[in-house]
């Protein structure tokens, strides 16, 4: 071996090591994120749900056709937000936003990242939106 | 020759020190990978869960629906042995159009066959817990 090629391999870490935590971060943070995401995703699928059945009866009564109820709406869709939102991580917010036709919900939350803070992404906001209606089809009160 | 009698075997140094650093880091990219999947695996069923078991009319519909729903979505990400995993679904009150229903999936997450896992933890099995409350639907809905 020459004398210069002495200590290649350390060099050769050198360069990869970066390479390999940002890999690391990518899974560890990432994954984390996702996860977070997806926990944002499915209680804001299940809040739009729960306000696509605050049918305005009395409409339907008159009509007998469906709208939404829309203060009736976004109090169930805060109930199940908020029945959802202890297990989402870091800080949480809803905003609420149903139309006549449906049920709408966006959950975000925002979390501190582990290996992320290294590479200038200190936090991350992962949320969903999610919007649900009522199915056609009902024809009388209490279907 | 140039070569030097105190450089020789140099290069084998300098893999054997390198080469614990990248199982390292493959073992935490493993470790955490499989860990977060398996956390994604118990979200999904407990959304699965929760989502079919809303839409029963009563209790023992209900409990069977969601528990066929969270194996299926469990099963549906290959897990060691979802067959493990427990199931948990109570309504808060009385099973009523309107009511609540939380659905909880539990599983242990066994990472001893995970490469390297035993150089992070000396025992990587890790209960995991995902739960999710609905409200039982009044009215058919799209979402």
């Amino acid at each position: 071996m020459k004398k210069d090629e002495r200590g290649q391999a350390y060099v050769l870490l050198l360069v990869a090591l970066p390479l390999l935590l940002l890999l690391v971060a990518v899974i560890v943070d990432g994954g984390r994120a996702f996860y977070e995401y997806l926990k944002a995703k499915n209680t804001a699928s299940l809040a739009a749900q729960a306000g696509a059945q605050s049918v305005d009866i009395n409409y339907f009564r008159r009509t007998n056709r469906v709208i939404l109820n829309i203060d009736g709406a976004i109090l169930l869709e805060r109930q199940t937000f908020l029945m959802n939102a202890g297990r989402i991580a870091g800080e949480v917010s809803a905003q609420y936003a149903p139309t006549t036709a449906e049920g709408r919900i966006c959950v975000r939350t925002e979390i501190p990242t582990l290996f992320g803070s290294v590479l200038g992404w200190a936090r991350v906001r992962p949320g969903a939106c999610s919007r649900a209606r009522p199915a056609y089809g009902i024809e009388y009160e209490g279907q | 020759m140039s070569v030097r009698r105190d450089d020789k075997g140099q290069g084998y140094v300098e893999v054997l020190v390198i080469i614990p650093i990248v199982l390292l880091i493959v073992g935490v990219l493993g470790f955490f990978g499989r860990f977060w999947y398996a956390h994604l695996a118990a979200e999904e069923a407990a959304f699965s869960c929760t989502r079919t078991a809303i839409e029963a009319l009563d209790r023992g519909q209900g409990v069977w629906q969601g528990g066929i729903a969270a194996r299926n979505a469990l099963a549906g990400f290959w897990l060691t042995d979802p067959s493990r995993a427990r199931v948990t679904i109570l309504p808060l009150d009385d099973w009523e159009r309107g009511g609540w229903v939380m659905c909880e999936v539990a599983y242990a997450v066994d990472l001893r066959r995970v490469p390297f896992a035993r150089w992070l933890h000396p025992n990587p099995v890790f209960p995991i817990r995902a739960s999710y409350w609905g409200r039982l639907q009044e009215y058919k809905s799209e979402w």
